[in-house]
């Protein structure tokens, strides 16, 4: 039997459904999954306005729930199941133990290194002839190598990307249920379940002492039904199912590159907009923006630049629920929908859509959208 | 709380909670709570299948609300005119049993 669909569900939310609905005729099933599900949401919302995190949040309303067993042996005797699932019912009570365990979790936290300042392949059409390469990655007409002749010159060293593992991707990925798989010419693909074709693919950025690294943006699958969601701008963690991915700069880059901004691509593809220029930022503006938000929530900005590109800027909420934040415009107004970041304002002001991406599902991201009670912004 | 008590009385809970209004479960919960100073605390696993129940015995209906968290409409659940009658008559079936246990026992119910 197929489970039946889901929006938004954790790993241990999803499993403890499926065995507290097992059994059940197909639209009763249904029924009871969504009432279930919405149930445990809505008191994990509660227990998060009490101070829990979401992952806690989300493990005590499942624990509320009860053993899944005694669900589906009270859900039996409503809909008169053949006495053999009541006894099977009965028996699934002890492996109530066990799918406790799993809610209960207590998800551990990896530690995922990140890195920048790493030498990078030349890529180009086709390979030099007479030259002595390796080859990294092979794809869409570009091949990607390293010259490992003597006497040329040393490879560019990228510093703007923040990379990751092969082994970063492959754990985050696992994590919400989904499967990597690294092809013969270097491109790394991300399935998921329900999703016949892969979700992701990204080419080997580059490989070093034989580790090959990815851009961060990979670590993020938007579309995974697990959700993914993220907290922390100074020290950002990934919250992937039941557990928490802490990035940690490479201690020998002498350059911070910032997680979110690495993402942003990522991000901007869950609200239906394409990435596309980066400011100067000698053109950057400072605006201080009352907001309703917790400090240390994470806010992401973004401008429409020529064409249809966009841009986004990052800023940690500070105490009182102020938000200083750097666009590339002097007078802004707030919108609160992505398409209307294309209407020309009466009063010449710029669209901006401020969106919290911290503590958000990514796969409901547009609910991170607000507009704050000051609806227009003009730099200091 | 005796949850034998509870298990006895449940339908009358529930259908009382829903006399004024249509809830959904979560809220019914709280309902339950509020109104009893904090002295009923479901078990979400014995209060569905009672819902369900209910509404397959026809004290109940079910109704489409808003979009809950996950997407979907919530499901409320109202009284329905047969619910009202067996409501009346759990009350005074209560109220009786009530009455019974205070002669016996001496009072304090």
């Amino acid at each position: 039997m197929t489970a039946p669909t889901t929006i938004y569900t954790d790993r241990a939310l999803h499993a403890y459904l499926r065995r507290a609905t097992w059994g059940l005729p197909t639209g009763r099933q249904q029924e009871l999954w969504d009432e279930l599900e919405e149930h445990v949401l809505a008191r994990a919302d509660q227990l998060q306005v009490a101070g829990l995190s979401p992952a806690q949040a989300l493990t005590q309303a499942i624990r509320e729930l009860g053993p899944p067993g005694s669900v589906t042996l009270g859900m039996a005797k409503v809909y008169t199941m053949p006495k053999i699932l009541i006894a099977a019912g009965t028996a699934a009570l002890a492996l109530s133990a066990a799918l406790y365990a799993v809610a209960g979790g207590g998800g551990k936290t990896v530690s995922l290194p990140v890195s920048t300042n790493l030498p990078m392949p030349v890529c180009q059409p086709k390979l030099p002839e007479n030259v002595r390469v390796t080859v990294v990655s092979n794809w869409e007409n570009s091949i990607c190598f390293f010259r490992i002749a003597p006497g040329y010159p040393t490879n560019k060293t990228i510093e703007s990307e923040l990379l990751v593992t092969q082994q970063a991707v492959e754990q985050v990925v696992a994590a919400i249920g989904g499967e990597s798989h690294l092809q013969s010419n270097g491109i790394l693909s991300i399935s998921i379940p329900s999703f016949p074709t892969p979700v992701s693919m990204a080419r080997i950025t580059t490989r070093v002492n034989a580790t090959n690294y990815f851009p961060a943006h990979m670590l993020l699958v938007p579309t995974s039904a697990v959700p993914q969601y993220l907290t922390g701008f100074q020290r950002p963690i990934i919250h992937a199912g039941n557990q928490q991915f802490s990035l940690n700069q490479d201690a020998s880059s002498d350059k911070v590159m910032p997680f979110y901004e690495s993402i942003s691509p990522k991000l901007l593809s869950s609200l239906g907009l394409p990435w596309g220029y980066r400011s100067s930022p000698a053109n950057m503006h400072s605006h201080s923006v009352p907001t309703h938000l917790n400090a240390g929530e994470v806010v992401m900005a973004v401008t429409r630049g020529a064409g249809d590109s966009y841009q986004s800027n990052f800023s940690e909420v500070l105490d009182g629920g102020e938000l200083s934040i750097r666009f590339d415009r002097m007078h802004v107004a707030f919108v609160s929908d992505p398409q209307r970041l294309k209407e020309r304002q009466p009063d010449g002001r710029t669209p901006v859509l401020l969106v919290r991406v911290t503590n958000i599902p990514l796969n409901q991201l547009r609910q991170g959208i607000f507009v704050p009670a000051q609806a227009t912004s003009d730099a200091r | 709380m005796n949850p034998d008590l509870l298990r006895g009385n449940l339908d009358l809970i529930l259908l009382s909670i829903l006399e004024a209004r249509p809830l959904y479960g979560f809220a019914i919960i709280q309902e339950a709570k509020e109104r009893s100073g904090g002295y009923f605390e479901f078990r979400e696993g014995s209060l569905y299948p009672a819902l369900h129940r209910l509404e397959l015995d026809g004290l109940l209906a079910a109704q489409e609300g808003e979009t809950g968290r996950n997407g979907k409409p919530r499901k409320y659940y109202a009284l329905t005119d047969k619910g009202r009658q067996a409501l009346d008559a759990k009350r005074h079936e209560f109220g009786a049993f009530a009455g019974a246990m205070r002669q016996l026992t001496g009072g304090g119910a």
